[in-house]
């Protein structure tokens, strides 16, 4: 065995056996301590290591104990108040809420259906089980003491979906029916007579086309309705009553001399008695249209059978008409012996036309003569503006050219500057030279001591004692006795100050009820007279005005516990604490308003 | 004639007893409210409202009885959690007693500790109470009292190795926790603590959970500082220093970040959890130390126990009480309780008695008729409105207050007037800007420690 040197001295060279530093307060460095372990490979993965630890930065003391706390007291105190926080919606609505019933979370009364009721409840007594008995027998329902089966099933027969769209289509039809039938009341009131002829026109035009449709679409339905009109005519023709012998027809006869109006009407109801008495043409296959005769007077001797007729009736069946160059030389003749008629009657359908034509577009040309109208006078207006421009343009150039010539104007403002800059002192006299300040105050003084003496009282009453009435004047007497004087006022306090006014309009007898300062809540003084001026009183308020006026601002109820206000409470709290995640509505803490620093104002 | 026999029969078995309103209003007589019918509603509502607040300081009576049968002071105080009837007081002597209100009498009496009972509480469900006293022990009883020939013992003691000042238990779960040296957070079903929170060395003497963020918890201590803590981290979360020490806080029971602090500086402050760096409002009207305070549990108001032998109501959101309650045989008062029907004040004191008083002193207590209670809301609208009225407002305020308290309040306006002119002297002789104003909130505060 090798036997290890002993050390006893004390060296300075640095070496894994003795660990030491050149001099006092020096520091040892890796370095030197690596040095030995140069020459020997083995040692090389040690020595890596350490280079590798000599290029890692040292790691930082850890914090003390103290400060280490802190940090884990502040994280916890920010996270504690922001949970905390999450109250401050919650708080905030209940100290603002003008009415809070405690306990918060109230018990809903909860109604137990009967047939519970009944269910739980058993016949007991002799009597109660003979009754039940009977209702047995009857199958008078038990458990459900509302419904017989009839009746349940009377009410199983129509749903309740039916029912009700049922209901909702009569409502509709009787909605509709009362908005025709009004409608119809509101044109039958109208009054013009124009109106009404345009109407039936339009009528007779519509029903017409109505029939040619009809007559397209289904011929034998076109028969059956052209046979309906057939009678309808006939029964016209039969009453006679378009021929002029009626009283109203003499009566316009005798007018119609003079008025044109009346003349109208007559031949129009001539021309209605034509056209009823004229003879029904009979379309028949082979004759055209066109070559049919319009009218004739004459052939009315001659029925034809009407396309309606029936054949059970033997005077119906006429004998066929003539041939047809009689009815052509008929016709002739109609054309030259009646060409007035023929022409009033054109005029007639012009009329006629230009009546629907001004229906449908009397508006239209309303419109276009007013534009008309409105241009015309913008353009004279332009033409006017126009002139008004040119005039006041000579007036332009006849100023400037004055202000070339003279140039006075300018030149005065130039003086007025100058002498501002001089003397202020004058030029404000000179402004105010109108106004004597002085003797203003002491007028608006004397004014002040002639609304502040007291007024007498007239309790003068005329008719007491003497004679009343109008014109009477109570007497002399009287009035002296009931005009009452009032003390004289006692020396105003600005009676030898002569540039003060004093005013002595506050009351201090009343000054001691009134409120002197403005109290918190109110912002103006305004406001707080408001709500003084409102009663709260059932004299002034209806009962539920009242109640509601003097509802308490907290409730509660005796012998009930009231627990702190807890998650459970709060609608909107529930699930967010139940889960403790966040709330949907983020709160940031605020800084409540602080309540002590009250804005003080004067209130009257 | 069957079935209106027995509809008949159901009507008598299910005879809901209901009262319509129209039997009981009178029948309604058409009424013109031409405003020119009624003139005067200013004056005539002023003169209603006048008579209302005369009428309110003259019933105005709000004791209602004392529970006496105490041998020793009483020290603290606990509601039942589930029966208004019933409540609970220890003395310094170490003896528990458990009151019925209703018939006003001691139901049972428990000696549970040597010396002072410190601290005391009941579970949430209130099947069992926790007392903690002198003699360094964490005691818990049950509710019910003992079976007959049943000896009177805990159902769990633990021994401590401090003396534990206060206690408080969990709003919801099996937890409780303790105050002396630390605040310590008990599972019920352990004989050691579950953590113990420390920051800083001195006496905690209240401790309180808060009720609506069951984890968060309040303490105060003497060397003049209130903490919060976190129990779900178990880590304080900041501390604020006042000028004088804190005896108890209570947390508001509506408003989840709002605690009260009973300091000795004769004040009260309210707290927002989350702005520590200047109380909510301060409360001051006490002339003396303020020992105890409890919010009602509408978390409108709270009511304040004082050395000077008065307890004062106060509405949170204004500086100056609604109403000092005292009577001339009431000493210190120690501990107060608000309870949780929001109608009644118990106050414990040093003289052995426990009082029991009307929240709203001049309340009629008992069923109220329709019209009865319509003209009590009508007559509380008016004096609301007219409240700040002078000759009302006298009315409505003047109390009568026993010579020492109402001497002090005197001698107190004039210490504080003194102080205020001397400040606007040295302000006024000083160099502008150098004694900058400081705002009555703020000049209690000494720090915040984070």
């Amino acid at each position: 065995r090798r036997k290890l040197a002993e050390r006893t001295e004390a060296s300075t060279q640095v070496s894994e056996f003795n660990v030491s530093c050149k001099g006092a307060g020096e520091k040892l460095v890796l370095s030197e301590l690596l040095q030995p372990i140069r020459p020997k490979s083995a040692l090389s993965t040690v020595k890596k290591e350490l280079t590798k630890v000599k290029q890692k930065k040292a790691v930082e003391l850890p914090l003390s104990k103290e400060e280490a706390e802190r940090v884990v007291r502040e994280a916890a105190y920010v996270r504690t108040s922001k949970d905390v926080g999450r109250w401050q919606q919650v708080v905030l609505q209940n100290r603002r809420a003008e009415q809070l019933v405690f306990p918060l979370k109230q018990e809903i009364a909860t109604v137990v259906p009967l047939e519970q009721v009944v269910s739980a409840w058993k016949a007991r007594t002799p009597l109660e089980q003979e009754i039940f008995g009977l209702l047995h027998k009857t199958k008078q329902p038990i458990t459900d003491p509302l419904l017989t089966p009839e009746e349940t099933a009377s009410l199983q027969a129509m749903s309740l979906e039916e029912a009700r769209q049922r209901r909702a289509e009569l409502q509709k039809a009787r909605v509709v029916q009362s908005y025709y039938e009004a409608k119809a009341r509101r044109e039958k009131k109208i009054k013009s007579k124009k109106y009404h002829r345009v109407l039936k026109k339009s009528k007779r035009r519509k029903a017409l086309k109505e029939f040619e449709l009809l007559h397209k679409s289904d011929p034998e339905a076109a028969l059956a309705k052209l046979e309906e009109l057939e009678q309808l005519r006939m029964q016209e023709r039969m009453s006679l009553k378009h021929q002029n012998k009626g009283k109203w027809a003499r009566s316009r006869a005798i007018m119609a001399k003079y008025d044109l109006e009346a003349r109208k009407a007559m031949q129009e109801q001539l021309a209605r008695n034509k056209e009823l008495t004229q003879k029904v043409r009979v379309e028949l296959p082979e004759e055209e249209p066109s070559d049919v005769p319009e009218e004739d007077l004459t052939s009315e001797t001659v029925p034809t059978i009407p396309v309606g007729a029936s054949g059970a009736n033997p005077w119906m069946l006429g004998k066929p008409s003539g041939p047809a160059e009689e009815l052509k030389v008929q016709e002739g003749l109609e054309n030259v012996a009646v060409p007035d008629a023929v022409e009033s009657k054109e005029e007639m359908e012009k009329d006629d036309d230009e009546e629907d034509m001004s229906e449908e577009e009397a508006l239209l040309q309303d419109f276009m003569q007013k534009r008309q109208v409105r241009q015309q006078q913008a353009r004279s207006l332009e033409e006017q503006g126009g002139e008004l421009i040119a005039q006041e343009s000579v007036c332009m150039v006849c100023c400037r050219v004055g202000q070339r010539q003279g140039g006075s104007w300018e030149l005065f403002s130039a003086q007025f500057h100058i002498e501002g800059g001089i003397d202020q002192r004058g030029v404000i006299t000179e402004a105010f030279a109108g106004d004597d300040v002085v003797a203003d105050f002491t007028r608006e003084k004397r004014k002040a001591e002639e609304a502040a003496k007291p007024q007498p009282v007239n309790l003068v009453l005329p008719g007491w004692g003497e004679w009343g009435g109008t014109g009477l004047k109570p007497s002399a007497r009287k009035i002296k006795r009931f005009l009452l004087k009032p003390p004289p006022a006692p020396p105003r306090k600005d009676q030898h100050l002569p540039h003060v006014i004093m005013s002595e309009r506050r009351n201090i007898h009343a000054a001691a009820h009134q409120v002197s300062e403005l109290p918190f809540p109110f912002e103006r003084h305004q406001q707080f007279e408001q709500s003084i001026r409102t009663p709260v009183g059932a004299t002034w308020n209806t009962q539920r005005a009242f109640q509601k006026l003097t509802t308490p601002r907290i409730i509660t109820r005796s012998g009930h516990i009231i627990k702190p206000l807890s998650a459970e409470d709060v609608p909107d709290m529930a699930t967010t604490a139940g889960t403790g995640a966040k709330p949907a509505l983020e709160i940031v803490p605020q800084r409540p308003e602080p309540p002590l620093c009250r804005r003080r104002r004067r209130a009257r | 004639m069957l079935r209106d026999l027995l509809n008949s029969a159901y009507l008598a078995l299910h005879y809901i007893p209901w009262v319509c309103n129209a039997c009981v209003t009178l029948i309604a007589v058409p009424r013109n409210y031409d405003p020119a019918l009624h003139p005067f509603e200013v004056p005539r509502e002023y003169t209603r409202a006048l008579n209302a607040t005369k009428l309110e300081r003259v019933f105005a009576k709000p004791f209602l009885s004392s529970l006496d049968g105490h041998r020793d002071g009483v020290n603290c105080m606990a509601k039942h959690p589930k029966s208004l009837s019933t409540v609970l007081s220890g003395a310094c002597d170490g003896e528990v007693k458990i009151w019925n209100l209703t018939k006003r009498q001691c139901v049972r009496t428990i000696q549970a500790h040597e010396g002072f009972v410190r601290g005391m509480c009941a579970r949430f469900c209130g099947t069992s109470f926790f007392t903690v006293g002198d003699d360094k022990t964490v005691k818990q009883w049950k509710m019910e009292s003992p079976e007959y020939g049943e000896e009177e013992e805990p159902i769990h003691t633990i021994l401590g190795k401090t003396v534990y000042t206060g206690i408080d238990h969990h709003w919801k779960e099996a937890v409780f926790a303790t105050c002396g040296h630390q605040v310590d957070i008990w599972d019920e079903q352990r004989t050691s603590p579950m953590c113990s929170l420390t920051w800083g060395f001195d006496s905690i003497s209240s401790v309180k959970f808060n009720p609506i963020e069951t984890y968060l918890l309040g303490s105060c201590a003497s060397d003049r500082n209130i903490v919060l803590y976190d129990m779900r981290k178990s880590t304080p979360l900041k501390k604020v220093i006042l000028n004088m020490r804190t005896n108890t806080l209570c947390w508001n029971p509506m408003e989840a970040f709002v605690f009260t602090a009973a300091n000795e500086d004769y004040n009260l402050y309210s707290f927002d959890m989350r702005f520590l760096e200047s109380p909510m409002m301060v409360h001051m009207d006490h002339v003396s130390a303020v020992l105890d305070v409890d919010y009602s549990p509408t978390g409108k108001e709270f009511v304040s126990a004082s050395f000077d032998k008065s307890i004062r109501i106060f509405p949170v959101d204004k500086g100056h009480s609604r109403e000092v309650y005292h009577t001339k045989r009431m000493q210190h008062v120690i501990t107060v309780k608000w309870t949780s029907d929001n109608k009644y004040i118990l106050c414990g004191s040093d003289e052995m008695n426990i009082r029991l008083w009307k929240a709203n002193a001049s309340e009629k207590l008992g069923v109220l008729a329709p019209r009865e209670k319509a003209a009590m809301n009508y007559n509380q609208k008016l004096k609301e409105k007219f409240q700040y009225h002078p000759k009302i407002r006298r009315i409505a305020q003047h109390r009568h207050l026993p010579k020492s308290i109402f001497c002090q309040i005197k001698e107190q306006r004039i210490m504080r007037e003194a102080r205020r002119r001397k400040e606007l002297n040295r302000r006024k002789h000083s160099k502008p800007g150098s004694m900058p104003f400081v705002s009555e909130r703020k000049k209690h505060i000494v720090a915040v420690v984070k």
